[in-house]
C-alpha cells in the first residue's frame, strides 16, 4: 500500500526516499523536494541571483534529476548529485542570459541587474544573504560557483574539484582570486 | 616577506594546510601587522556569513514541481488528489454502510420484524391510512 506524505516524511534516509520515487509514490518526489530545494537554492540563486529564472532552473534540477532516478546507483550522494545538475543548469541559463545580452545589446553583460546595492557610499545595513547574494552575483561565473560550493554549500575543496570536473589546484587558485574580489567588493558591508 | 606574499599565504590558510615554514611565516607576520590581522578578520567575517547565508525559492516551490513533473507525465496530473480521494473514499463509504446495517437493526428490534413494510415505517399505519396517503399525500 502507497505511504501517505506524513508517513514518508518520516522516512529519513534518501535511499527509501529514491526507492519510494522509483516506485511512483507522488508522497516520496514532494517529501524529497522539501527535503532537498535549500539546498538547491544556494546554488542556483547564488548563480543567478534571486530572479524569476532561477526558480524555474530549481524546478527543473529536480525534474532532470526524477528523469534520470534510475540511472542513479547511489555512488555519489544524493545532495551532491543535485548539486551538480543545479550549477550545470545554472551556467547553461547564464549563457542563454548572455546570448540575449549580446543580441539586444542592452548593457555590457554585467549580471548584478537585480542588485541595487549603491555602490556610491550608501552604507543602509541589509541583511547578510543579500550581501552575499550581491557580492556573488559581482564575480564571473567560473569564480561564482567555486564560492558557492566552497563557502556557502560548505564542500571541501576536494569535493568542490570533483562536482566541477576541476583539478584541485585550479578550486584553489580560483578561491583565492574570488575571496580577494569578495573582499574588494563587500568587505565594507559586512 | 612582502605584503602581497603574506596575503597570498593568509588566503591559502583558510582552505589548505601549509608547509611548516609558510605556516611559521604566516604566524609572525599575523603577530607583527595590524593590517594583515584586519584583513584575517575581514575574511573570516565573509567567510561566516556565506556560511550562514539563507536562501530560499518563492513559496509553493513543491506545488511548482509536481505540476512540472505532471507536464512532464512523471506523474500523472491531480495524482495526489486522486490517491487521497480513493484512500478516503473506502473509508467514508464504510462508515455508511456501517450506519445503515446499524438503522436496519435498530429497525427490526424495535419491530421484531425485518420486513420491508417495518424497514420504511408503513407497517404501523392502518389500511386506510395507507390508502390515504398513496392516494392523496404526494
Amino acid at each position: 500500500m502507497e505511504k501517505s506524505l506524513v508517513e514518508v516524511r518520516k522516512i529519513t534516509t534518501d535511499s527509501e526516499l529514491v526507492e519510494g520515487i522509483r516506485q511512483g509514490n507522488e508522497s516520496a518526489y514532494t517529501a524529497f523536494v522539501t527535503r532537498y530545494k535549500d539546498q538547491v537554492a544556494r546554488t542556483v540563486l547564488g548563480m543567478l541571483g534571486n530572479t524569476p529564472e532561477a526558480d524555474d532552473v530549481g524546478q527543473e534540477t529536480f525534474i532532470r534529476f526524477f528523469q534520470a532516478i534510475n540511472d542513479f546507483r547511489g555512488d555519489a550522494q544524493v545532495g551532491t548529485y543535485l548539486t551538480r545538475i543545479a550549477i550545470n543548469l545554472s551556467l547553461n541559463e547564464l549563457k542563454k542570459r548572455k546570448r540575449s545580452v549580446s543580441l539586444f545589446s542592452r548593457n555590457d553583460g554585467n549580471t548584478d541587474r537585480e542588485w541595487e546595492i549603491a555602490d556610491d557610499g550608501d552604507e543602509r545595513r541589509r541583511d547578510s544573504s543579500e550581501i552575499i547574494q550581491y557580492g556573488l552575483q559581482k564575480l564571473d561565473p567560473k569564480h561564482r560557483q567555486i564560492v558557492i560550493l566552497r563557502m556557502v554549500e560548505g564542500y571541501s575543496t576536494k569535493e568542490t574539484a570533483e562536482i566541477l570536473e576541476l583539478p584541485v589546484g585550479t578550486v584553489l587558485s580560483r578561491l583565492a582570486r574570488a575571496q580577494a574580489m569578495l573582499k574588494r567588493n563587500i568587505g565594507d558591508l559586512i | 616577506m612582502k605584503a602581497e606574499k603574506m596575503r597570498e599565504l593568509l588566503i591559502r590558510s583558510f582552505d589548505q594546510k601549509l608547509k611548516p615554514e609558510e605556516h611559521e611565516s604566516l604566524e609572525m607576520g599575523l603577530l607583527a601587522y595590524d593590517w594583515l590581522r584586519e584583513e584575517r578578520d575581514q575574511y573570516l567575517k565573509i567567510r561566516e556569513t556565506a556560511a550562514r547565508s539563507t536562501f530560499s525559492f518563492a513559496r509553493g516551490f513543491e506545488n511548482r514541481v509536481m505540476e512540472g513533473l505532471a507536464k512532464a507525465k512523471l506523474i500523472p496530473a491531480n495524482g495526489e488528489w486522486n490517491q487521497a480521494l480513493n484512500r478516503w473514499f473506502g473509508r467514508v463509504a464504510m462508515a455508511g454502510a456501517a450506519a445503515i446495517v446499524v438503522l436496519l437493526l435498530n429497525a427490526a428490534l424495535n419491530s421484531k420484524t425485518v420486513s420491508v413494510d417495518e424497514l420504511t415505517g408503513a407497517g404501523a399505519l392502518s389500511e386506510e391510512v395507507a390508502l390515504t396517503y398513496l392516494l392523496y399525500e404526494n
